[in-house]
């Protein structure tokens, strides 16, 4: 009984890696500084298959909020046109059809000068349809329903990804924020009493004895 | 969270596999300790089943400077990237490339130079930013090329095969591991994000309650430097017999 089991086990090794090709996975969760344009590329295996993904600009030293209108992302397929593209954003979420197989070139412009760190997740997710089905006898149709469950929850990982990004975006405007109020602050205390000595000081020439005489 | 897994393993399988169930029950000890293990299978899994073409984001690296990806990871969290230079005119020719991969505090994780496909691995011990720089050897400089890195932390860098093969789970019930597995992961992410939110809640009080006794100590002061001003200017002036 054992022994059956174990050379079943082996098949079946054989068989998930098979399983595992034929329903690719792939996470690419990273930041990248972009001073002009950063291109990233992404190769997608099927027809069909959902590209989603989400970027946030994080570490930025915005001085001004006008300062940085925000990045572009474009997206090219392998044929050269654009398939998606959002302007001037701090962080977006994005999802399209990839139209045919191939390699994709996702691409970042800052149109500033100052060097922008971009943390962005590309997934790209294959669900088998009925022609996989049919093309592969290993397939039934429990893969599907698994397929589309992992797919869910792949949705719930990159959610939580970018709402991880941008709580990192917001922790920084916020340390900056308590660091700014301090220092302006005693910056400003400093600069009341400099120049209310420095008043008291100029007057106080002003009525000098040996300028009191000439002028006032 | 072991003994619901116990009653998950126990509803899938028949009455006649009592036997396996229970030697199921101590594999799953060792899975514990196995699963540290994982990332050393891995190192050599991944090597033969690397495909540079099919699972890998790919970055063009510039003809001068340095590249660098990097990514916050917590304390404790597996981290497993392959990388290979992209030949796409001359096989012959590929130009190599230099890997750096450093740790928040500073500590070279991992430094290769002339190569043109290796991996690393590394267990966070801190959390923070984990950075990876690639660059061009200085002897290819001149034409941009690209290099496949596949980058994977956590839950995507867990050896399934092997778990698979010493568990002796297999189809379904492996792809609902894997499934639970990200449920976890999910759970732990949220809590995460919650105490993350509390923290920065606390930042965000301190300073609204910051800028309102700043602000007061601020027209305090600024008062106090007028009276202090008028004070010592009458004195003088008495003093000069101007008033």
């Amino acid at each position: 009984m054992e022994r059956t089991r174990r050379s079943v086990g082996l098949a079946e090794v054989f068989w998930i890696l098979g399983l595992l090709a034929t329903v690719p996975c792939r996470l690419s969760a990273l930041s990248v500084t972009v001073n002009d344009v950063e291109c990233v590329y992404e190769f997608v295996l099927y027809e069909g298959d959902t590209v989603s993904g989400n970027f946030v600009v994080v570490d930025h030293d915005i001085f001004w909020s006008s300062d940085h209108p925000g990045i572009d992302l474009v997206v090219t397929s392998p044929a050269g046109n654009t398939v998606h593209s959002l302007k001037g954003t701090s962080g977006d979420k994005f999802e399209f059809k990839a139209p045919r197989g191939g390699m994709y070139k996702f691409c970042f412009h800052n149109p500033n000068r100052t060097p922008e760190t971009v943390s962005f997740y590309i997934h790209v997710g294959h669900i088998p349809n009925e022609h996989d089905l049919a093309k592969d006898e290993h397939l039934n149709p429990i893969n599907v329903k698994i397929a589309e469950l992992r797919e869910a929850l792949e949705s719930v990982t990159a959610e939580q990804r970018y709402l991880k990004a941008r709580e990192a975006r917001h922790r920084h405007t916020n340390e900056s924020t308590r660091r700014r109020l301090t220092i302006y602050t005693l910056t400003e205390y400093l600069v009341l009493a400099c120049a209310s000595g420095l008043q008291v000081v100029y007057i106080r020439r002003l009525f000098n004895k040996s300028v009191a005489y000439n002028r006032v | 969270m072991e003994t619901e897994r116990e009653r998950e393993h126990s509803a899938t399988e028949t009455s006649g596999e009592r036997g396996t169930r229970e030697e199921g029950m101590r594999t799953r000890d060792e899975t514990v300790i196995l699963r540290a293990e994982a990332v050393f299978l891995c190192s050599v899994g991944l090597l033969a089943a690397w495909m540079p073409t099919a699972a890998a984001l790919w970055l063009s690296l510039p003809t001068s400077g340095t590249k660098c990806v990097s990514e916050e990871i917590h304390a404790g969290v597996v981290a497993m990237a392959d990388y290979a230079v992209i030949h796409d005119d001359d096989p012959r020719n590929t130009p190599t490339i230099s890997v750096k991969v450093t740790a928040p505090n500073g500590d070279t994780l991992h430094h290769k130079g002339n190569i043109t496909i290796g991996q690393f691995a590394f267990t966070s011990n801190e959390p923070g930013t984990y950075l990876a720089c690639f660059w061009l050897d200085g002897a290819n400089r001149g034409a941009g090329t690209s290099v496949g890195i596949s980058w994977k932390i956590g839950i995507a860098a867990k050896d399934w095969e092997s778990i698979a093969k010493k568990e002796k789970i297999e189809g379904v019930e492996l792809e609902l591991r894997k499934l639970e597995e990200a449920v976890e992961v999910i759970h732990e992410n949220l809590l995460y994000l919650r105490n993350r939110e509390a923290g920065m809640r606390d930042v965000s009080e301190k300073t609204n309650s910051r800028v309102a006794m700043f602000s007061f100590m601020s027209l305090t002061v600024c008062i106090l430097a007028s009276v202090v001003q008028l004070w010592h200017l009458k004195g003088y002036f008495h003093k000069k017999k101007l008033i």
